[in-house]
C-alpha cells in the first residue's frame, strides 16, 4: 500500500502545497487591427505581470475564425511562466476583406503538476478590419471627359499645368513667369512656354452588392462575384484618387452604403472603410429605386462592377447611358459559375444546363448593352480597363452630330 | 455535431498532435502496459477482470488523457494488487508503483493542454523535480519497510512513516526548494 500510494500521495501533496492563490488577469492586443488582404499581424496574449509564482503553465487556444489563418496553424500555444509573466503570440493572417471579430481566446493557467487549473477570461473582443486592397491597379491615363482643374490627366485644352504643350509667341494675358527667355533671346520676340491644363474627372463606382455568385475562398483561392467586385472597386478607387480624380461609390444593394464624390488619401480610406461592410447581406434595389436614389452627373465616368444578372442593374445602366454618362461594365461573374454545384441543393444534371441557358440569355443582354455603347470587360486586375478607356476617350473626343 | 463530425474532428486533432502530446501519450501507453503486464506475470492469481478492465481503461487513457480514465486505471491496478497479491515487498511491486506514477503524471501533463497545442520543453521544467522525488519514494519506501519488518521493531508502521517523512524532507531541502516559494 505504501509503495503504491506514497509516490502518488507525495505528488498530490506537492501540487496542493504549490497551489496558486491569485487569479491571473489576461490582456489581449493586436499589433495592427487594420490589414490588407493577405497581410498578417500578431495576436498577443499577456497574462498580468503580477502573476502568481505558483502558476506553471499558460495554455492559450484561439477559436479559429473563418478567413483567418493562424501561425501555429491550430492556434494553440502552451507557454511556461518566466519572470512572473507570460506572453503568448499567435500570428494571424487575414485572407478575406471584411470586418471580423476574433473570438475570445480560451486561456487556462495551471499550477505545478497540473494540480490546479484556472480559466482566464479577457474582457475585450478584438476586431480586425481587412481592407480589400492588395496589388496595384493601373489603367491608361485616359478619361473620357476630364472636368475639373486639379487632377493629373492631360487635358485637351491648354492652360495651367505641368505637361509641356509647346512654345508660342507671347499674347496679352500670359504670365511673365511663363516667358521662355532662351527662345525669346534667339528670336528677338517674346515667347512663352505653354502647357496643357491638368484635369480631373468624376469617377463613379457602381458596386453591385445585392447578388453574390460563386464560391469565396479568400485571397489565395477562388473569388465570388462580390469578392471580385469589392477588390476591383478598391483598386479602381485607389488608382483614380492617386491621379487626383474625384471618386464616388454607389452601392446598388443596401449592404455597403455609398460614399459621395471626393478626392485625396482620406477619401480612399473612407471608401475602403465602407467596402469592408459589403459582405453584409444587402437587398437588391430595382431600376426605379436606383435611378431615384442615386443621381449621377451626366459627364461622369461610371464603372459598374456587377455579375450583370439582375434586371434592375441592366435597366439602370441603360438609364445612365441615356442620361449621358460614359458607362463601362466590369463583369464580375466567376467564369466557372456553371460548374459550382451543391449536390444537397441542386440537381447534378439540371443545374449546369440551367446555368448555360441563363448565360446565353445574359450574353444577349450584354450584346444589347454593347449596342448602346456600354463595353463589358471581365476583371483581370491591372490593365483591365485600358482598351475600353481608350475607346471611350476616342469616342468622346470625336465631333458630335446633332440630329 | 454528429458522430461522424466528431470522429473527423478527433482524427484531425490526432493528425495535428504536437510532439509534447505524442511523448506524453507514449509514456502513458508504455507505463500503462508495464503496470498491467507485470502483475500478470506474477505467480499469484490475478483476477481476469483486472486485466480486461485495465486494458480498456488504458486505451481510454491514451485517447482521452483529460478524462477520468487515468484515475480509474490507477484504482483498478491498485485493487488488483491489494485484493490478490501476497503481502511481500518485491521489485515488481516497486516497478508497478513507478509505472502508475508515470501514468498519473503523463496524464496530468497531457490533460492540461489541447492535443494540438505547441508546447516547448520548458513546459516540463518544473515537473522534473517533484516527479523524480516521487519516483524515488517507491524504492525508498520498499527498502525502509523491508528493513523495519526484518528488524521486527515494535510500532514499525510509525517508524516507517517517520523515516519516509524525514527522507522526503531531506530530498526536498537538498534540492534547494524553499517553503512558500516555488522558484
Amino acid at each position: 500500500m505504501a509503495v503504491l500510494g506514497l509516490p502518488l500521495a507525495f505528488v498530490a501533496a506537492w501540487g496542493r502545497y504549490l497551489r496558486p492563490r491569485e487569479k491571473p488577469v489576461l490582456k489581449t492586443e493586436l499589433d495592427a487591427d487594420v490589414l490588407f488582404e493577405g497581410q498578417a499581424t500578431t495576436y498577443r496574449l499577456t497574462v498580468s505581470e503580477a502573476l502568481d509564482p505558483d502558476i506553471d503553465l499558460v495554455v492559450a487556444s484561439l477559436v479559429r475564425t473563418p478567413w483567418f489563418r493562424y501561425d501555429p496553424p491550430q492556434a494553440a500555444v502552451a507557454e511556461s511562466v518566466a519572470n512572473g509573466a507570460v506572453t503568448v503570440e499567435v500570428g494571424v493572417r487575414s485572407e478575406r476583406w471584411g470586418l471580423r471579430q476574433l473570438e475570445h481566446p480560451t486561456v487556462i493557467a495551471t499550477s505545478v503538476l497540473g494540480g490546479y487549473r484556472a480559466k482566464v477570461t479577457s474582457a475585450e473582443a478584438l476586431a480586425v478590419s481587412t481592407l480589400p486592397l492588395r496589388d496595384g491597379f493601373e489603367a491608361v491615363d485616359a478619361v473620357p471627359r476630364p472636368a475639373g482643374l486639379v487632377g493629373l490627366h492631360r487635358s485637351r485644352r491648354p492652360g495651367e499645368g505641368t505637361e509641356l504643350a509647346g512654345v508660342r509667341p507671347f499674347r496679352t494675358g500670359d504670365r511673365l513667369r511663363r516667358i521662355n527667355w532662351k527662345v525669346s533671346a534667339r528670336t528677338r520676340e517674346l515667347h512663352v512656354t505653354s502647357t496643357w491644363s491638368d484635369r480631373d474627372t468624376e469617377v463613379v463606382i457602381l458596386l453591385d452588392t445585392g447578388t453574390e455568385v460563386g464560391i469565396s475562398e479568400g485571397i489565395d483561392g477562388r473569388s465570388s462575384s462580390l469578392d471580385t467586385a469589392v477588390r476591383a472597386a478598391a483598386s479602381i478607387a485607389e488608382h483614380y484618387l492617386r491621379h487626383g480624380d474625384r471618386v464616388r461609390l454607389i452601392d446598388t444593394g443596401t449592404a455597403a452604403g455609398g460614399v459621395r464624390a471626393g478626392s485625396g488619401r482620406a477619401h480612399l480610406r473612407r471608401i475602403l472603410d465602407v467596402l469592408v461592410h459589403a459582405d453584409r447581406r444587402g437587398r437588391q434595389q430595382d431600376e426605379s429605386q436606383l435611378a431615384r436614389r442615386h443621381r449621377i452627373r451626366s459627364d461622369s465616368l461610371v464603372l459598374v462592377l456587377s455579375p450583370l444578372l439582375h434586371q434592375g442593374i441592366l435597366g439602370y445602366i441603360v438609364t445612365l447611358v441615356h442620361s449621358g454618362c460614359t458607362v463601362i461594365a466590369v463583369d464580375t461573374l466567376p467564369p466557372d459559375v456553371a460548374d459550382i454545384i451543391d449536390l444537397e441543393l441542386h440537381d447534378a444534371k439540371a443545374w449546369p444546363l440551367a446555368w448555360r441557358l441563363r448565360l446565353l440569355e445574359r450574353r444577349a443582354e450584354l450584346d444589347r448593352l454593347g449596342d448602346l455603347g456600354v463595353p463589358t470587360v471581365g476583371w483581370r486586375g491591372a490593365g483591365t480597363l485600358d482598351e475600353v478607356l481608350r475607346d471611350a476617350a476616342r469616342v468622346s473626343a470625336a465631333p458630335r452630330m446633332r440630329s | 455535431m454528429s458522430t461522424s463530425d466528431k470522429i473527423s474532428q478527433w482524427l484531425a486533432q490526432l493528425q495535428a498532435m504536437s510532439s509534447a502530446h505524442w511523448a506524453a501519450r507514449s509514456a502513458i501507453a508504455v507505463a500503462g502496459v508495464v503496470a498491467l503486464v507485470l502483475p500478470g506475470l506474477q505467480p499469484w492469481d490475478q483476477m481476469d477482470a483486472i486485466a480486461v478492465a485495465g486494458a480498456f481503461l488504458l486505451v481510454a487513457c491514451v485517447m482521452l488523457p483529460d478524462s477520468l480514465a487515468a484515475v480509474l486505471f490507477l484504482v483498478v491496478v491498485c485493487l488488483g494488487w491489494l485484493m490478490r497479491a501476497p503481502n511481500d515487498l518485491s521489485v515488481t511491486l516497486v516497478l508497478t508503483g513507478i509505472a502508475l506514477l508515470v501514468v498519473h503524471l503523463a496524464s496530468a501533463f497531457a490533460g492540461q493542454l489541447p492535443s494540438y497545442a505547441v508546447a516547448g520543453r520548458q513546459a516540463l521544467r518544473r515537473w522534473l523535480l517533484p516527479a523524480t522525488i516521487a519516483g524515488l519514494l517507491g524504492p525508498v519506501a520498499a527498502v525502509a519497510a523491508a528493513l523495519v519488518r526484518d528488524a521486527e521493531v515494535p510500532g514499525s508502521l510509525v517508524i516507517t512513516v517517520a523515516a519516509l517523512t524525514a527522507a522526503t524532507a531531506a530530498i526536498w531541502f537538498a534540492s534547494g526548494q524553499s517553503i512558500g516559494q516555488s522558484d
